[in-house]
């Protein structure tokens, strides 16, 4: 993994690509000249996601066991919610013959929903630990244990269903 | 004797996080930081840890 010190330039570099990307779909400004509007949209798609994989690779300040435990525990968990939506978007591709095929900027939203789903969860995990009760005990037993975790999990399907809903539909 | 949850972090080598972390019950340290922990308070560690009921 990379130093703490890059996690920043990991943060700009999202932050200018969404806002850009932002730009480009509700302003029509085009920046780059030699590409349409769509094309300029996916390089910027891109960059936030160039940004977002620096973040996800950077280790924290204090990267000691419990911000590894969190960042494998983040892992697991945003692995399981990016293969439930990528199943539940083949049974509906495979179910209805008028879903088109799947092109490149839904692969790219689901791939962002997996990273942006790390990171939510990683981050709320590591510095609001008040809205998850961490039990050592694996994630199965966790997801048993909802009661105890309600009011964080909540927390983290409703940031993941907003990051979703702003990569896919926007 | 009068100790931070900042000097105890600096002297084991973790955030403050994960002390308060362990202080409030909600993360089980590995066997590694108990015994820093051990040595930093001159005792022993079960004198710092004990199993509960559930373990």
């Amino acid at each position: 993994m990379y130093g703490h010190q890059y996690k920043k330039w990991g943060v700009v570099v999202s932050v200018i690509g969404f806002i850009t990307m932002m730009i480009t779909r509700f302003g029509k400004v085009l920046f780059l000249k030699k590409y349409s509007l769509d094309q300029q949209y996916a390089v910027f798609e891109w960059i936030m996601l160039f940004g977002l994989i620096l973040v996800m690779f950077c280790k924290e300040e204090f990267e000691d066991e419990r911000a590894k435990a969190i960042r494998l525990k983040a892992l697991q968990t945003a692995f399981i919610i990016e293969q439930a939506v990528l199943l539940a978007m083949a049974l509906v591709t495979g179910t209805y013959k008028s879903a088109g095929p799947i092109d490149a900027s839904l692969l790219f939203a689901v791939s962002a929903l997996g990273i942006i789903m790390y990171l939510l969860i990683f981050h709320v995990g590591l510095y609001f630990d008040f809205l998850w009760d961490f039990e050592d005990r694996g994630l199965l037993e966790n997801w048993r244990n909802l009661n105890k975790n309600k009011w964080g999990m909540l927390v983290y399907l409703v940031l993941a269903a907003i990051a979703f809903l702003i990569i896919t539909f926007i | 004797m009068d100790i931070t949850q900042t000097d105890l972090a600096v002297a084991i080598g973790v955030s403050k996080q994960t002390i308060h972390s362990i202080e409030s019950g909600r993360f089980v340290p590995s066997s590694v930081i108990a015994l820093k922990m051990a040595r930093f308070f001159n005792t022993s560690v079960e004198a710092i840890f004990e199993l509960e009921p559930e373990d």
